[in-house]
């Protein structure tokens, strides 16, 4: 990763530089953007995807000084996105307890980009895999996404997750069971149907 | 898994691929991102939440314990002459410690007034002669004609009284209360110069008034020792049917007393 890319990221947790001089230097466009590219690939195409990601981006700006390189940068950031999704998916399950949204506020259906790219039967599996993907322990759906989908190492798996690799290769293992038991019952995913 | 699985989960990495968001997708998201996060936030400084946090506990500590208080404003003022004579303040220079106290007693019969107490009325008697001690003056201090009114005045006119003494601290001291006779004696230690006050107030037209005397006598004769007055008076008290918690606590009086 571009050592600048780090360093106008970290002026913008300077705690002497207003965050506003900072952003609108313009230098911390990278990282919002790749926050974004990996919370969507965590948390899918979903509603309140802009507010995981202005939270993982106030995490990330704050955990920033203490980036010691250790790990990649990418890594790093993922691994706040990966804990931002997990506290507010158990955030929204206290909330559920409590209250209950109208039927009106509840998504339809997911907020893909609308493309003409994008060939729509590609898109229909999206939609399904990710409904797949929803039925997953959390946990588990994010180390699979992070390890087929992303195609993440095992080890940065386990970095990213805070877990041990066994624990890692163990959670795979019962995501693919699953997630296979489900894809079995569409037949859009069936491997005898042509692409 | 099975080779048909591995081709399924293939199918659906395609299908995740050709879902990425595309550069102007991020683009635009980085804007919003960028705008809420310049957006400031009001955020409640540190300087108000201690502010509040001081307000609170000292005004528990008034609640709770006032002669804390006071005793630590005594600490905290300056000394009397600036040094000359190294005499802590007392009567009208320890105003603000009195005025803290008795505004903390203060707010502590208004509380006891609005809501009703489960003390009884052995110990509503104590407080009488406490309050009543507080509410006189220190020497030197003076208190406001509302304080040196009928002993059987109600409590929740106690606090003007009390919050009206320390302001008028040049004016020469009057008579207290029969009740802060009481109050003093029972500070000072001395009995007898309680139980004359007590006794004074059992004369009262009053019959309230007697009836508390009467058991205040008789709490302090059976803590001398001196049980058979202090049963005679107790027994007394039934007999008459002083009623309530006063009647209760001299049958609890009566319970010590040989039959």
């Amino acid at each position: 990763m571009d050592q600048s890319f780090v360093n106008s990221a970290l002026e913008l947790t300077a705690p002497s530089q207003p965050r506003e001089d900072a952003l609108a230097r313009g230098g911390s466009d990278e990282l919002l953007a790749l926050l974004y590219r990996q919370m969507r690939a965590l948390a899918g195409p979903r509603q309140d995807l802009d507010d995981l990601v202005q939270a993982a981006a106030e995490r990330a700006l704050k955990a920033l000084a203490r980036f010691e390189g250790r790990s990649s940068l990418s890594t790093f950031t993922y691994g706040i996105v990966y804990r931002t999704l997990l506290d507010q998916q158990r955030w929204y399950r206290r909330f559920q307890r409590r209250f209950s949204l109208d039927a009106r506020e509840e998504p339809d259906e997911l907020a893909f980009p609308r493309s003409s790219e994008t060939d729509l039967r590609e898109l229909q599996r999206a939609r399904r895999l990710y409904a797949a993907l929803d039925e997953l322990p959390k946990e588990k759906r994010a180390t699979l996404i992070l390890h087929d989908l992303e195609g993440l190492d095992v080890a940065d798996v386990a970095t990213i997750s805070g877990a041990n690799e066994r624990t890692v290769r163990s959670r795979l293992r019962d995501a693919h069971k699953k997630l296979a038991e489900i894809l079995r019952q569409d037949p859009l995913f069936d491997p005898e149907v042509p692409v | 898994m099975t080779a048909a699985d591995l081709a399924r989960l293939e199918r659906a990495v395609r299908a995740y691929k050709a879902t990425q968001p595309r550069d102007a997708e991020v683009n635009a998201a980085v804007r919003r991102a960028r705008l809420s996060l310049t957006r400031p936030k009001r955020r409640r400084s540190w300087f108000s939440k201690g502010l509040v946090l001081v307000v609170l506990a000292i005004g528990s500590l008034a609640y709770a314990k006032p002669q804390a208080l006071g005793e630590l404003l005594e600490r905290v003022s300056p000394r009397d002459g600036a040094g000359k004579s190294g005499r802590l303040l007392t009567g009208a220079a320890s105003a603000p410690a009195a005025a803290a106290l008795q505004t903390a007693k203060a707010l502590r019969a208004r509380s006891k007034a609005s809501t009703p107490s489960k003390l009884d009325d052995g110990a509503a008697t104590a407080d009488d002669a406490l309050e009543a001690s507080a509410a006189a003056p220190p020497p030197g201090a003076a208190v406001s004609p509302e304080a040196s009114a009928s002993p059987a005045q109600p409590r929740a006119a106690e606090p003007t009284a009390v919050l009206a003494a320390p302001t008028k601290t040049e004016a020469k001291p009057r008579a207290t209360t029969d009740w802060g006779r009481v109050g003093q004696a029972l500070a000072r230690g001395d009995n007898g110069e309680a139980l004359s006050a007590l006794s004074q107030l059992a004369e009262s037209d009053d019959p309230r008034t007697r009836d508390k005397a009467d058991l205040g006598r008789a709490q302090l004769l059976m803590a001398h020792g001196e049980p058979e007055e202090a049963c005679a008076l107790a027994r007394s008290l039934t007999h008459r049917r002083a009623g309530g918690r006063i009647e209760r606590q001299a049958e609890l009086l009566l319970k010590s007393c040989k039959r």
